[in-house]
């Protein structure tokens, strides 16, 4: 695995807004290899929002995210070098086959590894479906062959959104048994989900706060 | 090759290749509705050889729009084009790469199928000539005026309908000039300045179009 | 001078900024309106070939030509806008497109009540009057895009990069426009300014031009305060103005 152990991320006083008024009371956080972090909050506390601004896809936060002490958009080729992110939006092509989907994000690597991608659908237990259109899967297979790009595309920092959902148990173990080895060689994750989480080593907890900024501006507007 | 840009226009090509919705359907709406204008105007052949340039040039023009949709909006909504930026693709990459994707599925049999409508409508072989040249300079540049509206309306409910409001209007100096150059070669005329505004205007688009895109782009997914 | 231009760039202090200029404006405007109609409807003469019908050019001339440079400035207040992220220029830049859809849209309406007896029929492919046309389309297609996002800043800057093509475009569009119309129509009567003009004819157009201009001013600094109020509406001194009165 090609990690950096000294890779830094840090995040100083971040709030995402929406519609201008900000999502959640601004958070601070750092985290260097090895550490994992799970965003907690309610629905539509803004847990999606920041992983997009943490991945430099969304610009409406205020606040810094620095990557190794530089600003990740100064600094983009080398952050995005180390950044896997998987949203609800899996970014897998329906028409394309499993393999010609992980195929092609290792392309955009500059890297081509055919028995990695193999070796990764075999321990998600779908290396049988290799051949078979994304558009077939199942909404399970689906997060599944998702997944499976952070064992064929070794970069150091996962960000994963609600990466449990739809997955069974099974899948749940391997994601865990996945993600300690992640942090045992040295990488770093950023999650988020309902769920509380047991089976990943030195998970810390990070909870989203509203603000109460909505409320007050409520009441404004009933007394004008 | 492997250079991203490449594996880029190749997927593009394949992933529409397989649903042949985007390939087929424009084309056969080429063809139809070229084939509505005997029946609602006239059939008289004089008359249509005076109308085929416009009628090819605007049934061209509406394909072209109509494919628009096939190459961003499923790649917006599935999370593809994210992804795309996040492995460090210049938004730029990706609009010339999806627009060469686009001209090559939907503009170039439009060019190949074009002498046949003009069979039917009794032009010249001459001007059937003329109409393959402006259509194969025209329409990469409707392709590349077409994606920056198509980025603009991505996250948008009825994107559809609001990307022919702000596209056609700026497709309208390619619609002049390629029309007229068919006219004018099937009126004797030369044509040779209509067909090199056309490639100016070509030039210019392959300029501008993939940075005003790439914007575009980020305003919709950000 | 900076400061000046960061006070500009501020929503609060603009506001008041135009409070304090808008009585000027809106008085001004009454004058030359009333200075440029009287001279246009009274004080000139007929037209040898056209009659009285001449004197709808004291409307259309004036609208025409702000209707081409308000897309001119909401384009380039809308680039400024975007490039440094200022927000008072997306707002006067989305402030513009109403006004200068408006104008468009009288221009062309004067144009065919002119060209009925004129040319005999209300409409004619005219470049004159096509170019407009295709310019109202511009302006709707800015405002329909801009009306379509929920998120505002993300509208403003959409629409920002369209009114940008859009800005690249015209030129072309109209060239092309120009273009055509020589090809299918030769030279047309079509010309509203004639190549030489009686003094106190050119002096009610002059005065009208202006009229417009102040006038555009007027509706402009109205608008954007209106768009001002809407957008700060969480900010403390918006909250204390419509308290307090």
């Amino acid at each position: 695995m090609q990690q950096k152990p000294d890779n830094r991320l840090k995040i100083e006083n971040l709030t995402v807004f929406r519609s201008e008024l900000p999502l959640f009371e601004p958070v601070s956080f750092s985290m260097k290899a090895g550490e994992a972090i799970q965003i907690k909050g309610t629905n539509g506390s803004g847990k999606t929002s920041l992983l997009r601004c943490l991945c430099g896809l969304s610009h409406r936060h205020q606040g810094l995210i620095r990557w190794n002490d530089a600003n990740i958009d100064d600094v983009k080729d080398d952050f995005y070098a180390h950044l896997l992110y998987i949203g609800h939006a899996l970014g897998l092509k329906p028409k394309l086959s499993i393999e010609q989907n992980l195929d092609f994000y290792q392309q955009l690597r500059f890297t081509q590894d055919q028995a990695i991608i193999l070796q990764a659908l075999e321990q998600l237990k779908i290396g049988a479906y290799h051949d078979e259109l994304v558009g077939n899967l199942s909404a399970g297979q689906k997060r599944r062959v998702a997944l499976a790009r952070i064992i064929s595309e070794p970069v150091s920092l996962w960000v994963l959104d609600e990466p449990m959902v739809a997955l069974d148990v099974e899948g749940q173990a391997w994601l865990e048994r996945a993600c300690n080895q992640h942090l045992a060689d040295g990488g770093m994750i950023i999650l988020t989900s309902h769920q509380t989480i047991e089976g990943i080593n030195g998970l810390t907890e990070l909870r989203l706060n509203e603000t109460n900024w909505k409320e007050t501006y409520l009441m404004d507007e009933g007394l004008a | 090759m492997s250079s991203p840009l490449w594996s880029l226009v190749k997927r593009e090509i394949s992933v529409v290749l397989r649903s042949q919705s985007e390939f087929v359907y424009p084309l056969a709406f080429f063809i139809i509705v070229t084939s509505l204008f005997p029946l609602a105007v006239t059939p008289d052949p004089v008359q249509l050889a005076f109308l085929a340039p416009g009628i090819i040039w605007v049934a061209a023009l509406l394909s072209i729009l109509l494919s628009l949709n096939g190459f961003y909006q499923a790649d917006y909504e599935e999370g593809g084009l994210e992804q795309l930026l996040l492995a460090g693709v210049p938004g730029s990459s990706i609009v010339i790469a999806k627009s060469a994707a686009n001209w090559l599925v939907t503009g170039l049999p439009l060019v190949m199928i074009a002498p046949l409508i003009g069979v039917l409508f009794n032009i010249d072989m001459q001007a059937n000539w003329v109409a393959m040249l402006s259509l194969l300079l025209g329409t990469p540049t409707l392709c590349l005026i077409g994606s920056i509206g198509m980025c603009l309306t991505l996250g948008l409910r009825n994107g559809g309908v609001l990307l022919t409001l702000l596209v056609l209007p700026l497709f309208i100096p390619v619609l002049i000039f390629g029309a007229s150059a068919v006219q004018a070669a099937s009126i004797g005329l030369d044509y040779s300045g209509q067909l090199a505004i056309l490639g100016a205007l070509l030039i210019l688009s392959i300029i501008l179009a993939p940075h005003a895109g790439a914007a575009a782009m980020k305003i919709s997914i950000d | 001078m900076w400061t000046w231009f960061y006070q500009l760039a501020s929503p609060k202090w603009f506001y008041q900024f135009s409070n304090k200029l808008l009585p000027w404006f809106r008085a001004a405007t009454f004058i030359l309106f009333a200075a440029g109609l009287a001279l246009g409807l009274l004080f000139s003469p007929l037209d040898y070939q056209q009659g009285n019908t001449v004197r709808i050019l004291y409307i259309h001339v004036p609208a025409a030509f702000l209707s081409m440079f308000v897309y001119v400035l909401m384009a380039l207040s809308g680039g400024i806008g975007f490039i440094w992220r200022i927000k008072m220029a997306h707002i006067v830049s989305v402030s513009c497109a109403p006004i200068g859809a408006i104008f468009t849209l009288l221009a062309l309406i004067t144009g065919a009540i002119w060209g009925k007896p004129t040319w005999g029929t209300y409409w004619v492919w005219d470049a004159r009057l096509t170019s407009f046309l295709i310019l109202l389309f511009l302006y709707l297609g800015f405002m329909a895009l801009h009306n379509a996002f929920d998120d505002r800043k993300t509208a403003d800057r959409a629409a920002a990069i369209l009114a940008l093509v859009g800005l690249v475009n015209i030129p072309i569009i109209h060239f092309s426009v120009e273009w055509w119309n020589s090809l299918h129509q030769g030279a047309t009567i079509s010309k509203f300014e004639k190549p030489s003009m009686d003094a106190d004819m050119l002096k009610a157009l002059l005065t009208m031009i202006v009229a417009f201009q102040v006038y555009f001013v007027t509706v402009l600094l109205q608008r954007v305060k209106a768009e001002i109020l809407l957008r700060e509406k969480l900010s403390g001194w918006v909250k204390k103005l419509v308290t307090n009165q």
